[in-house]
């Protein structure tokens, strides 16, 4: 289920359980969201979703919620 | 070659640091966010940073930029302690605009610091010094491809060669689609 992807994405790319995962969870709120976890993020989510993200939207990925938005622009259910 | 010379890669513009320049970076280099993690805390006067740009003119060994970023100033690429015949040098940045610290765009920077010094000055090994809690400094430039030496009390010394730099680089560069 793409939702729980996204949720796994993150809690697996900042080191942190899926229950810490709130679509509120934002960049630059928490230590673990560093500039690594950011790129880690954004190659797991690119190879669990199978897509390639542009530039831009891989810097405006700043929180969950945004990140799904972001997503959905590609045509991805989350 | 001008010095130090202006450099364009990875969606950065490294224009080398003028004095119309200097007030914005001097605010930003005493602002806490970026002042805590300098190795000197020291607060800088409008006077001390006349003084420390006029020492910088025509001194090869070393060179300070502006980052350019969508035609906005958005931190500071430095390199120090430049021996151009030892090879060596220390790379230092910060980026203030909180929106760019974290994500992509301090690897842009990073990069194009590194193909300056690797590329542009022929340099062969960087060194790069980081306070022991600086998490996010260490995990950085390990992703850069630094491999710690040693330590000095809380400080840890780190040095990156070009092939590691290369190899570490292409995991990352292939996200900066330009």
């Amino acid at each position: 289920m793409a939702t729980d992807q996204v949720t796994a994405a993150f809690a697996k790319s900042l080191g942190l359980p899926e229950s810490d995962i709130t679509e509120h969870l934002a960049y630059g709120s928490i230590k673990e969201w560093d500039s690594t976890a950011h790129m880690v993020l954004i190659a797991e989510l690119e190879d669990v979703f199978d897509v390639m993200l542009d530039t831009d939207d891989i810097i405006d990925m700043s929180s969950v919620a945004k990140a799904r938005e972001i997503l959905r622009k590609y045509d991805i259910k989350c | 070659m001008n010095w130090p010379p202006a450099f364009q890669r990875y969606g950065i513009r490294l224009k080398p640091l003028s004095k119309d320049d200097l007030e914005r970076v001097r605010q930003w280099r005493n602002s806490s966010d970026i002042a805590q993690h300098m190795l000197d805390q020291t607060h800088i006067t409008h006077e001390m940073q006349l003084k420390w740009f006029a020492g910088l003119q025509g001194d090869q060994t070393r060179a300070y930029w502006v980052a350019w970023f969508k035609d906005e100033p958005i931190g500071v690429a430095s390199l120090t302690a430049i021996h151009h015949d030892a090879g060596t040098v220390e790379p230092g940045m910060y980026i203030y605009p909180e929106q760019y610290r974290n994500n992509i765009v301090p690897f842009c920077v990073a990069f194009a610091l590194n193909d300056v010094a690797f590329e542009e000055l022929q340099l062969s090994c960087l060194k790069g010094k980081i306070f022991e809690d600086n998490d996010a400094s260490k995990r950085f430039h390990e992703k850069c491809g630094y491999r710690y030496t040693g330590r000095d009390d809380n400080l840890l010394f780190y040095e990156l060669n070009y092939d590691d730099y290369v190899a570490a680089r292409a995991p990352l560069a292939r996200f900066i689609r330009y």
